[in-house]
């Protein structure tokens, strides 16, 4: 288990460097948490959330960062506070159980590694990197501007057993 | 198989129950992720505002807390394509598309989703709504005829007032507030959380206003007067149940005096209002399913000028309805929808018997998400309606019981498009077909109320008549200035209703009568154009402009009297703990009946002035819990009809939230 934490730690020293482009915005994080809440069964309470990245891309390193930042200074659904875990994708298949994931932008050279996590671990993810979604790896896909848009894949939904309420599948976009 | 499990479904709502469609609906929760307006208002499915096919604006409660008006009516007249007819000082009617005459019944007025249009007398009486703006999250203005969502008589619009969510809106104020014309009123609103998913709203409130305004041509002048005053009280429970779903109760109760005008006199008037309201929508295997019942009962104790005697009204409205909402695949949704009613009208001196008007409806909606930038949406519903009459033997009465034994039914459909030309670009296109009923006193009333000078006889209803189709079509462009942060929108319409109720000479009981039938229909076109910007700091400005038509085609004298042009502006700035707002509005001449104030009364027609009108607002927080506002309407003093003159009046409010 140290291994997938101790990969994030060195993390933490690049949230000075400047924001590498693509990165998921503080908008699209918090449309990002809230969509949790939209779940059949929300996630509750203390939840671990991975923040997936490529460790070989130093942009999707400093997404990540950024999201745990933000994830650690207050951003939660309504439902659930979210203890970040920033995890290198290629050793994701090294971490226990985690419900929820984020995933963050310049990571998809390994997304198949995610969409195998996210199929045995019935795992929601979520992308502000809409390729995610499109490429029928990601759950769910956001984007924050112009406007905020959050598309669901339903193959992937259907496949990883995640289920949203009927009234927000009426409300957005369905792949 | 999803389609079978819903077609499964369908078939046992359809047989077990006998419920309405409703609203709870979570809009705090979808307005704060996606950071607009949200709405189930406009085709009965949640969406986006931005999103929805159908023309309509959103008043928001921010719009709301900076707009210094003091009821609902003076808020939606702002709006392009908004007319306002004042008649006293506690009523006013609201009129869209071109259609203003008071009691004509054509916009159907909601809370909630429950229906709070008096069917059996075609009018609504705002005063009696039992909600505070405080209270309001939203108001939604759907544009032009609603009636395959909506039924009978939504056919110039609807007007939807959402309050907020006692579940997960913490509404706490109390505020003061006094005038000139020796305005007053308090109100309180508090919320209790009963859990992480469930709370109560409770609001009071009591308001009082001279009844001033008189002109020339005010009826009665000299022999009914009424202070408005108005009592109001509300509760408001939700909940979440987790297996359970969404769970609502509303009940109120309204007690209104004030003087009413009708057919061309003044009348004495109390009126109280008891109504009651629970919901239920989940998420089952066939859906979204929700479900409401409601029942309300109006009660006017007295009606009362010294010539036309004293009559006393009570109608009692029930309603039921269910609907289910499901999405087959990734680009059609899809809304079915029973709805059954029944109104019942006593009103001794003003009809004869007890009259009832039962409805039974079905609905279907479509939408259909061609690509990203192209939707579609198509309803349909089926009214059927009967009507009946029990008692009876007013010696004035000129029909049986049996007469009385009919019914009528009709079909509406609503199809809307709309399409993201650019990213800043939006087209909205829609036809329609609404049926507008004529409202129970049309059917039955008796000869008693006789409106003065209109002619020497007496007013009878007809059970003959039947529900008219209005057609409309409408067009609209909105246009997003994304760098100054303007919203822009140019729409046009084109409404044609059929027929309208009218009345028509003729001889019975030894002399002649006027009995209601259906006479000429009429058109209504129209182009608005209006822009916004909205901020939380600095400068806030919007206007918006109408040009309308009215082409009504029978003439007997008020003819086409909707204003032809009117425009409304608003210009604010905000800065510290202050705030700074003026609204405006100009509205071309119009025209009304006069009457003459000695006898021998006749009738005449006389040209109302246009007008300009401005109304400031000051405003300052000294912290975050109170706010003392100062506020000015009708800086220059107007009339918007013939018998009310809208006088300058003055108020101080002071509004404290905790």
């Amino acid at each position: 288990m140290w291994r997938w934490w101790a990969s994030g730690i060195p993390l933490v020293l690049l949230t000075l460097l400047a924001a590498p482009s693509q990165a998921t915005t503080l908008n699209e994080l918090r449309v990002a948490v809230r969509i949790f809440d939209f779940m059949i069964d929300p996630p509750r309470g203390r939840t671990p959330l991975a923040v997936i990245f490529d460790g070989q891309n130093k942009a999707s390193q400093e997404d990540a960062v950024s999201i745990g930042n933000w994830l650690n200074s207050g951003i939660s659904s309504e439902k659930a506070q979210f203890i970040p875990i920033l995890v290198d994708v290629l050793h994701l298949s090294e971490v226990p159980y985690v419900r929820v994931g984020i995933v963050a932008g310049g990571a998809s050279a390994h997304f198949e590694r995610v969409l195998d996590y996210a199929l045995k671990n019935h795992t929601v993810t979520i992308s502000s990197d809409m390729g995610c979604m499109q490429s029928g790896i990601c759950t769910v896909g956001i984007a924050g501007t112009p406007r905020v848009e959050v598309v669901i894949n339903r193959a992937v939904a259907a496949s990883c057993g995640v289920e949203f309420s009927e009234a927000f599948r009426l409300m957005v976009r369905e792949y | 198989m999803r389609a079978v499990r819903h077609g499964a479904g369908l078939a046992f709502f359809f047989l077990s129950a006998a419920m309405a469609a409703a609203q709870d609906f979570d809009y705090g929760r979808y307005e704060a992720l996606f950071g607009e307006p949200v709405t189930v208002s406009a085709t009965g499915k949640p969406e986006r505002v931005s999103d929805t096919q159908v023309l309509m604006d959103v008043i928001t409660a921010e719009d709301i807390r900076r707009s210094g008006a003091r009821d609902i009516p003076a808020l939606v007249r702002r709006l392009a394509g908004v007319d306002s007819t004042h008649s006293s000082s506690g009523e006013v009617g609201i009129g869209l598309g071109g259609y203003n005459q008071p009691s004509s019944g054509r916009v159907l007025v909601l809370i909630n989703g429950r229906e709070v249009s008096l069917e059996g007398v075609g009018d609504v009486l705002w005063s009696t709504l039992p909600v505070e703006l405080e209270e309001i999250r939203q108001i939604e203005v759907l544009h032009g005829p609603q009636s395959a969502l909506y039924g009978f008589n939504a056919v110039d619009g609807v007007i939807n007032i959402i309050t907020f969510d006692p579940v997960d809106d913490a509404i706490n104020t109390a505020k003061v507030r006094a005038g000139t014309q020796d305005r007053r009123g308090v109100s309180a609103i508090t919320t209790l959380p009963l859990s992480d998913s469930a709370g109560v709203r409770l609001a009071a409130a009591g308001d009082h206003v001279e009844d001033g305004g008189r002109t020339p041509f005010t009826p009665g002048r000299t022999s009914v007067s009424k202070d408005p005053n108005r009592r109001a009280f509300s509760f408001d429970f939700g909940a979440r149940i987790a297996d359970v779903g969404r769970v609502s109760l509303e009940a109120s109760h309204t007690d209104v005096s004030q003087r009413l005008f009708y057919t061309n006199r003044s009348y004495d008037t109390r009126v109280t209002t008891d109504s009651a309201k629970g919901g239920w929508s989940a998420d089952t295997p066939v859906g979204l399913v929700t479900a409401t019942m409601s029942y309300s009962d109006v009660t006017m104790p007295w009606v009362s000028n010294p010539r036309s005697g004293t009559f006393h009204v009570d109608e009692r409205i029930a309603q039921v309805g269910l609907s289910d909402l499901f999405k087959l695949g990734a680009d059609d949704s899809f809304r079915v929808g029973f709805d059954g009613r029944r109104d019942r009208l006593d009103a001794p001196g003003l009809i004869s018997g007890v009259l009832t008007g039962d409805l039974l409806a079905g609905s279907a909606m479509w939408e259909h998400q061609f690509t990203n930038s192209l939707s579609a949406v198509n309803a349909v519903r089926y009214d059927y309606y009967k009507l009946d009459r029990q008692g009876g033997g007013d010696p004035m009465d000129i029909y049986r019981n049996a007469d009385f034994d009919r019914s009528d039914q009709g079909v509406s459909v609503n199809s809307a498009l709309v399409a993201k030309v650019t990213e800043d670009d939006k087209i909205r296109l829609s036809v329609s077909r609404g049926l507008k009923l004529p409202s129970l006193t049309d059917f039955a009333q008796v000869g008693r109320v006789r409106p003065l000078a209109m002619a020497a006889a007496p007013i009878y209803g007809n059970p003959m008549l039947r529900a008219s189709g209005v057609y409309g079509y409408r067009a609209g462009w909105d246009h997003q200035f994304r760098d100054l942060g303007i919203t822009s929108r140019v729409a046009f319409f084109h409404d044609m209703t059929l027929s309208h109720v009218d009345s028509f000479s003729r001889r019975s009981h030894g002399g002649v009568i006027d009995v209601t039938g259906m006479g000429a229909g009429s058109v209504s076109n129209g182009l608005e154009v209006g822009f916004d910007r909205k901020a939380k700091e600095g400068w806030v400005w919007g206007g918006n402009v109408t040009y309308q038509r009215l082409h009504e085609h029978r003439d007997w004298g008020l003819r086409n009297a909707a204003p032809i042009s009117k425009a409304n502006a608003h210009l604010g700035y905000s800065w510290g703990d202050w705030e700074a707002d003026l609204y405006g509005a100009y509205t071309s001449r119009t025209k009304g009946i006069g009457v003459t104030g000695m006898r021998p009364y006749r009738r005449q027609i006389v040209p109302i002035k246009e007008y300009v009108t401005l109304s400031p607002r000051l405003a300052w927080h000294p912290g975050d819990m109170l706010t003392v506002e100062l506020t000015a309407d009708n800086l220059w003093p107007y009339q918007d009809s013939l018998y009310y003159r809208m006088e300058t009046s003055y108020g101080l409010t002071l509004r404290l939230r905790y």
